[in-house]
């Protein structure tokens, strides 16, 4: 068992494989939001084990409730569980010890409670409530004071303690053992820095950033010392244009190489790289562009150029985190289709089941000599445990520029051929071949079977940097038309066994536990029949 | 035989019915041999009968699905016995998987939603992605040389 938070509010989180350690007497209980078995009737010592580890509740909390929030609030007194008209989480497991009754802001008596050393379930009526300012529960010694035992079931696997969403204001003279292994001061700590709104916490950041870490990949290119790799200002570039057939440079270059030769042919390439100032890791020394054995130092009646070659070769492009929101929080959340669009890339489609209530961050790994890239997404979610990274080639991240008519001949060559080469890539990708897809490897797993929208083309074919640059992902959701108040005609979808008795309203049932049918009632059949076609209960 | 004739506007299958004010009738006999189920009845003293649509019979309770008004005060009812009123522990005590309830299980698909033909788009933008600026970005120019020169 673990201390955890969930949707803002610190709770004892227990795990399927502990519930057993904190509930030892209680293995009727099943954990799918479904309160299974008899409460009632259970001794002071059961109830301990529950909120005090097998002795009285210990730990004290007086609940400042308001309003309608009071009825809420009842219900998350004990084990709970859906009561119907009485809201969400109404039934409320109780055990006194000195008695309990609700009390208005001046601590008169306003509704008595159960009587001394009693258990049960209580379940609040809002109604009965709304006007109170204060609820009090005493189960410890006075009526001030509630016991710590709070439940509630918030996700399919997952219940805890709970301590509601109200202020809680907890006796510093007491201690808690709700299991060995946690102090008291550690459930203090726990609740005392919580944070109490209803707002759901954020998702927890990624485990894993995703991509591959470049930082300590050898450059080889650089690393060959052959070449000079500057980053320039439009600035410098406009001045290497100026400076770069000034006659003393050309035949200052010329001597170096025994002949007279064009300063362009010093050049081996030059790209525009957009929003990737800051991306690049440089050398820590300022020096000249060398251009063959010539520094551009100014001695050639040139404008100096100076700046920080690139110490690698590599740079990563970081465009952050997003959130994906649980826009429905149901099942409608996971039948929206989700397509992030990758700048240089072009759109994927994402398994909802990845994104929803998670993050997906994204980063580039560019090639600052070639201009061509990985861009990998990371989806992280904590509901699901999905942790998936996808990797999808881009091209075109750097502008090639071109400073004479044969490379601007290769510019043209390059965007044609990479243009032709997408085109069988996306002809592979549509006709289920592998492609692109085996290349991607990770990807393959969440795109969608059959993706019914092409919304672009994969435009990192090195034309990218005339579309979009900026990363979105585009959220297509259903609209419901199914009217407001349908559940108090036919019911809620629900997935549930249950005792009939123990419902309030429509249930309609798909099929009968054999066991529970009396048999000595001869119009079994007639109430069964009603039974599987829904009756009010 | 003493029956207690109802008005209720709870539909029939709901298990407990809210009853209007019982109108207890002494007065009566059956028609034919007794039917639990769908028991015939003559009553007297009733003026008018079509204003009842449920009775209470013996601990059970009926819906009075045909009415008869033979005289001034006398009438004849047949009943259909309503089994979710009359056994409703019977009801309570059964363990059932609910398919529909008051209880929503919101990540399972509910087959009675209906969604409209379109859908709405939605956006969420990165915070950062390759600026326009010619601030943000840089040129990369690679040259042929014979090593770098410090300034």
């Amino acid at each position: 068992m673990g201390l955890k938070y969930l949707s803002g509010v610190p709770f004892l989180h227990l795990e399927a494989g502990h519930v057993e350690d904190f509930f030892p007497l209680m293995s009727v209980w099943s954990f799918n939001r479904q309160i299974i078995g008899n409460m009632t009737g259970m001794s002071d010592s059961d109830i301990g084990h529950l909120f005090g580890n097998g002795s009285k509740p210990t730990m004290k909390v007086v609940y400042d409730l308001v309003g309608t929030d009071v009825a809420k609030n009842m219900g998350n007194l004990g084990f709970l569980k859906n009561k119907g008209t009485y809201g969400p989480y109404s039934t409320g497991m109780y055990y006194t010890s000195q008695g309990w009754e609700l009390q208005d802001a001046n601590g008169v008596p306003i509704l008595g409670g159960a009587a001394v050393g009693s258990t049960g379930i209580y379940y609040p009526n809002e109604g009965d409530f709304a006007t109170s300012q204060y609820l009090v529960m005493g189960v410890v010694d006075n009526y001030n004071h509630i016991s710590f035992g709070v439940l509630r079931g918030s996700y399919a696997d997952v219940f805890g303690m709970y301590p509601s969403n109200s202020q809680p204001v907890f006796q510093q003279d007491n201690t808690v053992s709700i299991e060995s292994g946690h102090t008291a001061s550690e459930i203090y700590s726990l609740f005392e820095d919580g944070d109490w709104s209803d707002t759901p916490d954020p998702p927890a950041p990624p485990t894993s950033e995703g991509g591959y870490d470049l930082s300590n990949r050898f450059s080889p290119v650089i690393g060959g010392n052959t070449v000079g790799v500057y980053p320039l200002l439009q600035s410098e570039v406009i001045d290497l244009g100026h400076n770069l057939w000034t006659t003393q440079l050309v035949t200052a270059i010329g001597q170096g190489v025994g002949v007279l030769t064009d300063p362009a042919d010093m050049l081996i390439s030059l790209k525009w790289f957009y929003g990737m100032k800051t991306d690049v890791a440089n050398v820590a020394s300022d020096c000249y562009v060398v251009l063959g054995n010539v520094p551009m130092d100014g001695t050639h009646s040139e404008t100096a150029i100076t700046t920080k070659p690139l110490a690698k070769e590599f740079a990563t492009h970081d465009c952050g985190t997003i959130t994906v929101p649980e826009y429905f929080q149901n099942y409608l959340d996971y039948a929206t289709k989700f397509d992030l669009f990758i700048p240089f890339h072009g759109f994927e489609s994402l398994n909802a089941s990845d994104v929803v209530g998670g993050t997906i961050s994204l980063k580039y790994n560019v090639n600052m000599l070639t201009g061509d890239g990985v861009a990998y997404v990371t989806v992280n979610n904590p509901r699901s445990s999905n942790l998936v990274v996808m990797e999808f080639q881009c091209a075109g991240i750097g502008v090639d520029i071109p400073f004479n008519a044969v490379q601007m001949g290769n510019v043209a060559t390059r965007a044609a051929t990479t243009i032709a080469g997408a085109a069988l890539v996306g002809a592979s990708m549509a006709t289920g071949g592998v492609g692109l897809l085996a290349a991607a490897g990770a990807a393959a797993n969440v795109l969608n079977d059959t993706p019914k929208v092409v919304r672009s083309d994969r435009i990192g074919v090195g034309v990218g940097y005339v579309g979009s640059m900026t990363p979105r992902l585009l959220i297509t959701r259903p609209v419901k038309a199914t009217p407001a108040g349908i559940a108090s005609v036919i019911g809620n979808k629900s997935c549930e066994v249950a005792k009939l008795s123990t419902k309030s309203g429509f249930v309609k049932a798909d099929a009968v536990k054999p066991e529970t049918i009396n048999y000595g009632c001869k119009y079994m059949d007639d109430i069964i029949n009603l039974v599987l076609n829904g009756v009010y209960m | 035989m003493t029956i207690k004739l109802y008005t209720t506007k709870s539909l029939p299958n709901v298990v407990s019915k809210t009853l209007g004010t019982a109108v207890t009738v002494t007065d009566t006999n059956l028609m034919g041999e007794y039917d639990e189920r769908n028991p015939v009845i003559r009553v007297r003293g009733v003026s008018n009968i079509d204003q009842y649509n449920y009775f209470e019979l013996d601990g059970k309770y009926y819906f009075m699905s045909t009415t008869k008004q033979s005289g001034s005060d006398v009438a004849i009812i047949e009943g259909q016995i309503d089994v979710l009123m009359s056994f409703p522990s019977v009801v309570g005590d059964l363990t059932v998987y609910i398919d529909r309830g008051p209880t929503a299980e919101p990540y399972v698909a509910d087959d009675k939603d209906t969604l409209y033909a379109y859908q709405n788009q939605d956006e969420i933008i990165f915070s950062t992605g390759f600026s326009d600026d010619v601030n943000d970005g840089l040129y990369i120019l690679m040259t042929a040389q014979n090593g770098y020169k410090t300034v």
